[in-house]
């Protein structure tokens, strides 16, 4: 396996982008992100290989991102509520953060940045599946197994979670259709 | 927005892709580790506990460990020698005032005795 610096500098990417997409605030990710690695380092010993290391990683950086927005207590839960009762009220508990996602924002393109911060505002669980489907290209048994979940449950988050996200956007759009017209 | 489910994943796949952490992020983790370590590792290195031959950190926390008992028992040791001695100086303490007892009834005794002997002779 290759040194801890070595780790740092080929993950470091992953980490960091897998905690930011939760916590939507840079600041507060690179202290999360790490911590991620500082874990990592006290726990070598017990890592197989890199393999190991990779879903060890992961899987960290989902708890501690999920643990961190549990301590700022983003009201994300009731925001996705409000949308699967057809309850329509843009702009209404945006999570918090988003203001001070700073130079972290820019994707390069701003329905990128839509989309992440629609992916926001959904519950963790299902942020923290569409990351590892999407960003890690993860299958839903590989993302089952790296959550100790079932496969069904993993199924069920991606479903409800695409679902979520296609209401809020094509929401967005209409608001936004209204507001310009 | 997202007309079919293809398109909405190809989206999430391109919003989604791995972006750099900031400049210096792994400089500033491993300043971190190192500054961790040289917290720890001090106290050891000032007992010379940090030789290449015991680096080992489960042979430098079992050399702690039996330094504690060491010191535990030792500081038992002294502990029980003390509880000897003041038991000895209470028993001296109740001997001399059996004697002194002893000593005070045998003089009150003998007074009784002497006045009975006056008395009889009278």
């Amino acid at each position: 396996m290759r040194e801890f610096s070595q780790l740092v500098q080929a993950h470091q990417g992953r980490v960091y982008s897998l905690v930011l997409r939760m916590v939507r605030d840079s600041g507060l990710a690179e202290e999360v992100a790490q911590d991620v690695f500082l874990e990592l380092h006290a726990s070598l010993d017990h890592l197989a290989g890199e393999e190991h290391v990779l879903a060890w990683l992961r899987r960290v950086a989902v708890h501690r991102a999920t643990d961190a927005l549990r301590r700022r207590s983003v009201r994300i839960d009731s925001a996705a509520e409000e949308f699967e009762d057809g309850r329509t009220e843009v702009g209404a508990r945006a999570p918090y953060g988003l203001t001070t996602y700073g130079s972290g924002r820019s994707s390069g393109s701003a329905l990128n940045d839509r989309v992440e911060d629609l992916l926001a505002t959904l519950p963790p669980v299902q942020q923290a599946v569409i990351l590892l489907r999407y960003q890690e290209d993860l299958l839903p048994a590989e993302i089952a197994e790296l959550l100790s979940k079932p496969v069904a449950t993993v199924k069920s988050h991606l479903q409800r979670g695409l679902q979520l996200l296609r209401t809020k956007a094509e929401h967005t759009l209409k608001e936004y259709s209204r507001v310009r017209d | 927005m997202f007309e079919t489910d293809e398109e909405l994943e190809r989206e999430l796949r391109e919003a989604l892709r791995v972006r750099d952490a900031p400049a210096g992020f792994a400089a500033r983790v491993v300043e971190r580790v190192d500054g961790k370590h040289g917290r720890k590792r001090q106290p050891l290195r000032l007992i010379g506990l940090n030789a290449p031959i015991i680096k080992g950190a489960f042979v430098r926390w079992a050399i702690a460990a039996s330094l504690l008992v060491a010191v535990a028992a030792g500081g038992y040791s002294r502990h029980e020698r003390m509880q000897r001695q003041a038991g000895e100086r209470a028993r001296q303490q109740v001997l001399l005032a059996l004697r002194i007892t002893s000593a005070t009834l045998h003089s009150v005794h003998d007074r009784v005795l002497e006045d009975k002997g006056e008395a009889g002779s009278k």
